[in-house]
């Protein structure tokens, strides 16, 4: 045999034997894996442990935006950070330090690198001082406290300046800082609007009414709906599964309103100035609504918040959900409807003045019209000049002359106006307007027309009131009020709202153009002559009445009463009107009188000269 | 011989012809050289795909999370820019900065032909 044969055969031997040997361990392995599979049982919790994680993530979509008529932002989701501390970090690590001394210097070298974080965070968060702040990580260190929030929610950029801070700057594990992130609701405007715009209530938050403004209302748009997807681990760390289902989140939309958020910011500018100095007010509403569409531009509503020391906060939607006697605003609808049943032809037509008493009825003398015969030596008095100086007499008269006999043609009249039957509006909380009729009052007395005829044994929100001056600016055609534009995503128009006419023609143009000269005479020379030297020509009534306090009583036994005054009107009043207007003033229980033509009118004439000088718009279509 | 009888001699011969290692060679199995080496180069396929694939959805999932980070820096700016365009915020910052621009308190001059 020659030499490389041999080294040959021993090479093969060699191989031979490694072949035996891994037959020997792969045996081995098939036995182990079959033990494994077949009669293993592994501890649960090791297994848990072992097993690679697949869990279920729920995507958040993201919520929608409220806009307003323009597109700016009235409404974003933005998220905050808030800042929390484990104060235990590397505490364990110190104190089994091997050698002792070596552990107590890294302790104090970590506290020494804490109180210089305490003087940041006392810079950032004034409201503790950097010896609290020490004193809170300290303790906290010591009691083992894993979770320590420090101040409130800050922006971006001030976390990355938080992350900088000395001992944070050297991470989560070494430093101890914790960042959670918290999607919250902001509202770039502040206070403006905000009880239109609504609230998003947190769903562990005990408060039952959900549906305020238009967040609420509208939640299921703006919310949009949850994502899922399954995610495996890999050796990258979690990535989606693509075995499993995935279900993409759908951003919630945006809504835009009808709201002018430059026009909300004078309106409310404007009526606090009026108010805020008043201190028997306890409220008072703004509302103005573009005349051809109904839009509605501006909802202000101010109230006295207790919680905030009684200053005026938008705590109350009351232009829809402040239900009350409208008091002479409501004069307005019986003189339309004289007018439309042709009971009235000209407003120059006469009755006599009876030294203000309506015989027959329980109905107060008017004081206005003793006046009256003793300033004009009369005995008869028109419509203009009852109605321009707001004269119960008048109204009650008037309306039981020629509805005494049958007071359901007054109530049919009325409730063909509209303003009678409730619609749907784009937030939640529009009270139902109620009248006084021989249908829903039995007896219904001649008293009982007669109050009605002046705004008495009525209920309504201001926002009824708006809707039906600003029918009387739109010829006759009555326009829902509404708020929602259009229902946007990422720009894109998916739902358009719009105008919507709830009464094409209450009654013709012509008793519109009476029923304006009647509202123009207040203002030139009625009970609003403060709108007399507006930027433009206004067309409105005064109201004010007394509120049941306990819904029955007026005066309290200290002579008191609360107030309700109010002027509606709409302008310009000399072209085509661009707007119709509310002011509505409630006072406390009070021994002074808040009229319509005071604050109220006021208020809407600031509100019109500060428009005109400030919105080149406005003048242009003036 | 019974059925188990001859699966046992079955079984036996097969370990002894793995044990001498000729267990392929008396399959045969040389014969589909090629079709063992496609199907093994099937497998290190496959799993240089899922390798691919795990970076790729890590790409994913990163560039998912800056996704989410930016939309919320896009968020925040938003917020900050309406905040500070409205008339009250631009009217307190020039009065901050100095300047003596104002909301007018007259009407402006109409010039008509």
């Amino acid at each position: 045999m020659s030499e490389g044969k041999k080294r040959k055969d021993r090479i093969g031997i060699t191989l031979y034997i490694l072949y035996r040997l891994l037959v020997l361990v792969s045996i081995v392995v098939v036995a182990k894996i079959l033990y494994l599979q077949l009669f293993f049982r592994p501890n649960p919790q090791i297994a848990d442990a072992l097993t690679p994680p697949h869990r279920c993530k729920v995507l958040e979509p993201a919520r929608g935006n409220i806009l307003d008529r323009d597109g700016r932002i009235l409404a974003i989701s933005s998220p905050s950070y808030q800042i929390y501390m484990d104060c235990t970090v590397m505490k364990r690590h110190f104190a089994d330090a091997k050698d002792p001394a070596e552990g107590a210097r890294l302790e104090k070298e970590w506290l020494d690198k804490a109180r210089e974080l305490s003087k940041e965070l006392a810079r950032v968060f004034p409201e503790k001082n950097a010896d609290r702040y020490y004193r809170e990580i300290k303790e906290g260190r010591e009691r083992g406290r894993k979770y320590l929030m420090l101040g409130h929610p800050v922006d971006k950029p001030t976390c990355d300046r938080i992350r900088q801070f000395p001992l944070f700057r050297e991470g989560q594990y070494k430093g101890g800082i914790i960042v959670k992130q918290i999607i919250e609701r902001k509202y770039p405007y502040g206070s403006l609007a905000r009880r239109t715009i609504g609230f998003i209530r947190d769903e562990s938050s005990n408060i039952v009414n959900r549906d305020i403004g238009l967040e609420g209302k509208y939640d299921a748009i703006l919310k949009g709906e949850e994502g899922q997807e399954w995610l495996r681990k890999c050796d990258y760390g979690l990535v989606r599964d693509f075995d499993s289902t995935f279900v993409q989140a759908t951003d919630g939309q945006d809504i835009r309103t009808t709201l002018d958020i430059d026009l909300q910011a004078i309106a409310d500018r404007v009526l606090r100035e009026q108010i805020e100095e008043e201190h028997e007010l306890e409220a008072a509403c703004f509302g103005l609504m573009e005349v051809k569409t109904g839009a509605l531009r501006v909802m202000v509503n101010l109230m006295r918040d207790p919680t905030s020391g009684g200053r005026f906060s938008e705590i109350s939607n009351m232009l829809i959900n402040r239900r009350g006697e409208p008091g002479s605003v409501f004069k307005t609808v019986t003189l339309a409807a004289l007018l439309a049943d042709g009971h009235l032809r000209t407003l120059e037509q006469t009755i006599p003045t009876n030294h203000g008493i309506v015989h027959g009825t329980r109905i107060h003398q008017d004081d206005h019209i003793t006046s009256f015969e003793r300033r004009n030596h009369t005995s008869v008095i028109s419509m203009y000049d009852g109605f321009k100086m707001s004269s119960n007499y008048v109204m009650a008269t008037w309306a039981i002359n020629k509805y005494g006999r049958n007071p359901e043609a007054f109530s049919e009249r009325i409730n063909s106006f509209g303003i009678g039957q409730r619609f749907d509006f784009d937030i939640v909380g529009l009270a139902s307007p109620f009248i006084a009729g021989p249908a829903n009052r039995k007896p219904f007395t001649t008293t009982d027309l007669g109050t009605v005829a002046y705004g008495y044994s009525t209920l309504f929100s201001p926002i009824y009131t708006l809707m039906f001056y600003n029918a009387i600016a739109n010829k006759g055609r009555v326009m829902k009020p509404y708020l929602v534009e259009q229902v946007e995503k990422d720009g894109i128009v998916t739902d358009r709202r719009g105008p919507i006419i709830l009464r094409d023609s209450i009654f013709s143009p012509a008793v519109a153009d009476t029923l304006t000269r009647a509202l123009r005479a207040v203002t030139s020379e009625g009970t609003a002559t403060v709108l007399k030297n507006a930027r433009c020509v206004v067309a409105g009534k005064t109201g004010t009445a007394r509120i049941a306090y306990d819904d029955r009583h007026y005066i309290d036994e200290l002579g008191r009463a609360k107030n309700q005054g109010s002027f509606v009107g709409f302008f310009p009043a000399d072209g085509e009107p661009l707007y119709s207007v509310i002011c509505v003033v409630y006072s406390k229980l009070s021994h002074r009188s808040f009229y319509g033509g005071t604050i109220p009118a006021r208020t809407v004439k600031n509100f019109i000269d500060e428009l005109e000088r400030t919105d080149p718009k406005f003048r242009t279509r003036l | 011989m019974g059925k188990l009888a001859r699966f046992g001699k079955v079984l036996l011969n097969s370990f002894v012809a793995i044990w001498r290692g000729e267990f392929l060679l008396r399959l045969r199995a040389g014969r589909f050289l090629a079709h063992i080496l496609y199907t093994f180069l099937l497998f290190g396929l496959i799993i240089w795909v899922s390798l691919l694939i795990d970076t790729s959805m890590n790409t994913v999932e990163k560039n998912e999370k800056r996704i989410a980070e930016l939309r919320m820096e896009q968020s925040v700016l938003k917020f900050d820019m309406t905040r500070a365009e409205g008339r009250a915020a631009v009217a307190r910052r020039l009065e901050k900065m100095g300047s003596p621009l104002q909301e007018p308190e007259k009407n402006a001059t109409l010039i008509t032909r």
